[in-house]
């Protein structure tokens, strides 16, 4: 076998040894039941924003601090802190991803994706008077 | 409902639309893609026959359906453009991604917003280099022409918009509104059109300059991949192994420099425009067309390797052939959904994940197929290569390159494996860390690889030649860094863990700063010692040095970037978030100042620039004597957008040391206008606000400013006003009351005070009681607020300098390849 053959396995069985490393670094998309199971592990959770639950923003106060409540898919409704500002029109969102965990049965969230209603929507054609010229 | 059906699908039913240029726009993509199947096939059949007398025949056809077909696709080009500029939005694609208010270099970017429009525009490169290789590829044109025709073939099916048997092929940019949008009940008006008014307008995100130079680049990059990976077809196809080599190295280098230089201006945008703060997230979209680059640079050093030592053929095609397949990867990634929730980049899903699939198999599986079958009858050299030859050395540096696009892929096909796998996984919150970690090793390698590879000969040992040279650059390299890791901080040990065990090593942050600069030493060492005056021997060199200065630049300003907009008030965030990295937001009420690292920052209001509102950051720094002065202003950009949220551009100053970044992340919803007060004042009167008392402390006449010139014609009148702060903050300035005799107009212009954020205004003067009635705006009453983020980036220029260099030596490595110079 050549050196260089044997470099290159050499390399080939680190990459695999780095990626099967990092896999350990890998989130999964749980409910907030597991996260609160497992304290300090990072998840992220689909949901929507519990209507219900407090929503706190005081930008003046505190502009990197966001509490609100969110429904998981199980229907569980837990709070979750963003500490960032809070995101232009959350009310809005159709789908909430937050990535972070959880302490205490509070969810700190590093990363909120969050889906709005699409400007495609189907029966939603801007419709404008017709222009009557008098 | 049979009436209703029978009036839809009648053309004469509806009014205004411009059907022509629909019916044209088909016509056009249907001949341009049966010219591009008849020009694959003939070109195929001219190099199938090639001893024989029909083949010219075969290449005249060829040529002439490939012309066809790029005429064709000039005339989808003009329709779009036309409709979209026209405005008409009885078509989808123009009332989706335009609207009345663009300006002409936006509704070029309309073009391209969509997926049918980077279609065509990858279309049209792909006739622009297929007519450059009719004209230049000579003997290897046939078999060559035959891959990038039947590549294109491909790519043209992806715009049809067809049915055969109930599964649709392609989406059609010429589909009407109407037929897209079925359910809408306005299209059973005939005069629907008259309702239609506008369309819906491009993306806020996307409309920027760089919308309009960026995706041509990157998609002439994306294009030019499939020339080294046809070259690398044909020459397995014709079992030839000499021909090939020059042209397909020079394409090779040629798609490094293009592809890389579409990437780079990507980052360059994302860091203009983009709140992220950085030129590189590693996006899915991101990583995607980089990993085809990685590629094809290994591939173009192994090919170069290959035409010193006649070894490393087999990899060389094994790269050529990848780099192409990843570009197939990436589209298929980026434009099947299967991404969802991973990109900002988001194309919506047209229901081509099939297509693609079969698109990338049809590529990739004959391609595999030749090489494994041709991989015994490749030419190859007896023994093994000497430990310190260069071809070695550039193997090694091939298969980290490889390594790097490895990890990238793998990471970013997360999405896919969990499709395949029905797993759930996906990368934790410290994205950006994850890549960073694992490349940072990388780029240390590379750099390694970069600084000495060149010192190496081919073939031959002979290390000891140039050992001093080396020695001297490494000596210097780790001088240079010692020093600078002390200036800036850089840590020389730090901790690593694994699992529980964790022990203290050289940082990675430090290897990589010391090695960067020792590829930079050593190459500008290689130019002046070794390569002297034969230019061509620097091409090299020149994208190794501007590899190191890349490198230095990122660890630097990325490394080193600093939040300065540190929120220093508020209550305490309980346990685990008393860093800093929680309060990376300042509130800001208009008027407000906030300390932000040497600058006092204030939020001076808003500015209204066409549909977008500017928001006013004015940087103050202190001067030795304790005054304020002014320093700059940033005007960063954000408005509240029905369904996509904040869409806010930062504004960044740019000194050759440092940029100050500066994004607005949060404005309130809807802000009070501020009320003039007007203020009857004799001299020697003083007022007062919440922050400030003002003195008129008298009147001057004619007074000399920079803006008027008085005369006997021109009168003006100065009111001298002391602004008194009761921080300690003192400014004298004059109020302007101008009188033009000969028109007898009256003019006053308001006059700001940016550090107090007090607006002053003469409304009308008496001369007989020498009193005034002054107009005051106090913008420290305002209740309009924005939140902000402020980061500097130290020393980014090198990265912008380094990057160029780097492709600067690409681009002629190429020309040095094509041309054949040494």
């Amino acid at each position: 076998m050549k050196k260089l053959h044997i470099i290159a396995l050499i390399l080939i069985a680190i990459a695999i040894a780095g990626i099967a490393v990092s896999a350990s670094n890998y989130t999964s998309y749980q409910g907030f039941e597991t996260a609160n199971e497992n304290p300090g592990r990072v998840y992220k959770i689909v949901g929507n924003l519990d209507l219900d639950g407090e929503m706190q923003y005081a930008p003046e106060v505190n502009p990197n601090l966001f509490s609100f409540y969110m429904l998981d898919k199980e229907g569980i409704s837990q709070q979750v802190i963003y500490h960032s500002p809070k995101p232009q029109d959350f009310e809005r969102s159709e789908q909430l991803v937050v990535t972070g965990k959880s302490e205490e049965g509070v969810f700190y969230a590093d990363q909120i994706l969050m889906k709005c209603p699409s400007k495609y929507v189907e029966d939603e054609i801007q419709i404008v008077e017709a222009n009557s010229s008098n | 409902m049979l009436e209703y059906l029978s009036k839809r699908f009648n053309y004469g039913f509806f009014e205004g639309e411009a059907l022509w240029i629909g019916n044209l726009g088909h016509f056009f993509i249907v001949l341009s893609f049966v010219m591009v199947g008849l020009a694959s096939l003939s070109f195929f059949m001219a190099e199938w026959n090639k001893t024989k007398s029909i083949a010219p025949l075969w290449n005249k056809i060829a040529r002439n359906a490939f012309y066809i077909h790029g005429a064709a696709i000039l005339g989808i080009f003009t329709l779009l453009f036309y409709m979209i500029f026209e405005h008409r939005y009885e078509y989808h694609y123009a009332w989706s991604h335009s609207s009345n208010d663009l300006p002409i270099y936006y509704i070029i970017s309309a073009f391209w917003e969509g997926q049918e429009g980077s279609f065509l525009l990858w279309q049209f490169w792909h006739v622009f280099l297929g007519i450059v290789l009719i004209k230049k590829a000579k003997d290897y044109e046939n078999p060559v022409m035959s891959v990038l025709s039947f590549a294109q073939f491909l790519l043209a099916s992806m715009v049809l918009g067809v049915y055969i048997f109930s599964y649709k092929i392609g989406v059609n940019p010429f589909s009407l509104l109407r037929n897209v949008m079925t359910e809408a009940p306005i299209f059973a008006k005939a005069d629907y059109l008259n309702f239609i008014q506008d369309g819906t307008g491009l993306n806020l995100l996307l409309q920027n300059y760089w919308m309009v130079i960026h995706p041509p680049v990157l998609f002439l990059g994306f294009a030019a991949t499939v020339v080294p990976f046809a070259y690398a077809i044909a020459s397995l196809w014709r079992n030839e192994y000499q021909e090939w080599l020059r042209p397909a190295l020079a394409w090779s280098l040629f798609t490094v420099g293009i592809l890389g230089t579409g990437i780079f201006m990507g980052g360059a945008w994302a860091y203009e425009s983009l709140s992220f703060g950085g030129f590189w997230a590693w996006d899915p979209v991101e990583n995607a067309s980089l990993v085809p680059w990685l590629l094809i640079a290994a591939g173009a050093h192994t090919l170069v390797a290959f035409k010193h030592t006649k070894r490393g053929l087999s990899i060389s095609y094994f790269f050529l052939i990848f780099s192409f397949i990843f570009i197939l990867y990436s589209t298929f990634l980026t434009r099947s959904g299967v991404l969802g929730d991973t990109s900002v980049h988001s194309f919506t899903d047209l229901g081509m994940t099939g297509q693609l699939l079969i698109y990338m198999a049809l590529l990739t599986v004959p391609a595999l197929i030749l090489l494994i079958f041709r991989l015994k009858s490749l030419p190859k050299v007896e023994g093994e290569e000497a430990f310190f030859s260069r071809e070695f050395w550039m193997f090694i540096g091939a298969l980290i390159f490889l390594m790097s696009a490895i990890q990238i892929s793998w990471d970013t096909s997360l999405p896919v494996t969990n499709l395949l796998f029905k797993t759930n996984l996906a990368l934790g919150t410290e994205v950006v860390a994850h890549y960073n970690k694992v490349q940072i090793v990388i780029g240390i390698l590379m750099a390694i690889g970069a600084a000495f590879v060149q010192f190496l000969a081919y073939r031959k040992a002979v290390f000891s030649k140039y050992f001093k040279f080396l020695s001297l650059s490494l000596f210097l390299s780790i001088l240079s860094s010692v020093f600078l890791g002390f200036a800036f901080e850089f840590p020389f040990f730090i901790d690593y863990n694994f699992g529980d065990t964790s022990f203290s090593f050289i940082s990675t942050y430090w290897l990589l700063l010391c090695t960067s600069i020792f590829a930079v030493y050593s190459n500008i060492m290689y130019i002046l010692l070794l390569a002297k005056g034969r230019i061509w021997q620097w091409t090299g060199s020149i994208s190794h040095i501007g590899f190191g200065l890349f490198l230095l630049g990122i660890l630097i300003s990325q490394g080193k970037q600093e939040v300065i907009s540190i929120n220093k008030m508020g209550i305490s965030y309980g346990e685990g978030f008393e860093g800093e990295e929680n309060q990376t937001n300042i509130f800001l009420i208009q008027g407000d100042t906030a300390q932000m690292g040497d600058y006092e920052v204030s939020y001076k209001g808003r500015i209204a620039d066409g549909k977008k509102e500017l928001f006013e950051v004015a940087y103050f720094k202190k001067t030795q004597e304790g005054n304020y002065q002014e320093s700059f202003s940033l005007f960063p950009d954000a408005q509240v957008n029905e369904g996509m949220g904040l869409v806010s551009n930062p504004d960044t100053k740019h000194f050759i040391h440092k940029d100050i970044f500066t994004h607005v992340s949060s404005i309130p919803e809807k802000p009070k206008e501020l009320e003039k007060k007007t203020l009857e004042m004799l001299k020697g009167d003083t007022i007062f606000t919440n922050k400030h008392f003002i003195v008129l402390q008298g009147f001057s006449s004619n007074p000399s400013n920079e803006l008027y010139v008085f005369n006997d014609s021109l009168l003006g009148l100065g009111a001298n006003l002391q602004i008194n702060g009761f921080d300690g903050y003192t400014k004298e300035l004059t109020a302007l009351y101008i009188i033009d005799l000969k028109t007898g107009s009256i003019e006053a212009p308001a006059i700001k005070d940016y550090k107090s954020s007090l607006e002053f205004e003469i409304l009308a003067f008496n001369p007989e009681t020498e009193s005034l009635s002054l107009g005051m705006k106090d913008y420290n009453g305002s209740e309009d607020f924005i939140i902000m983020k402020a980061i500097v980036f130290p020393y980014i220029n090198i990265l912008w300098i380094g990057g160029i260099i780097m492709l600067l030596g690409a681009f002629l490595s190429s020309l040095k390849r094509y041309y054949n110079k040494s």
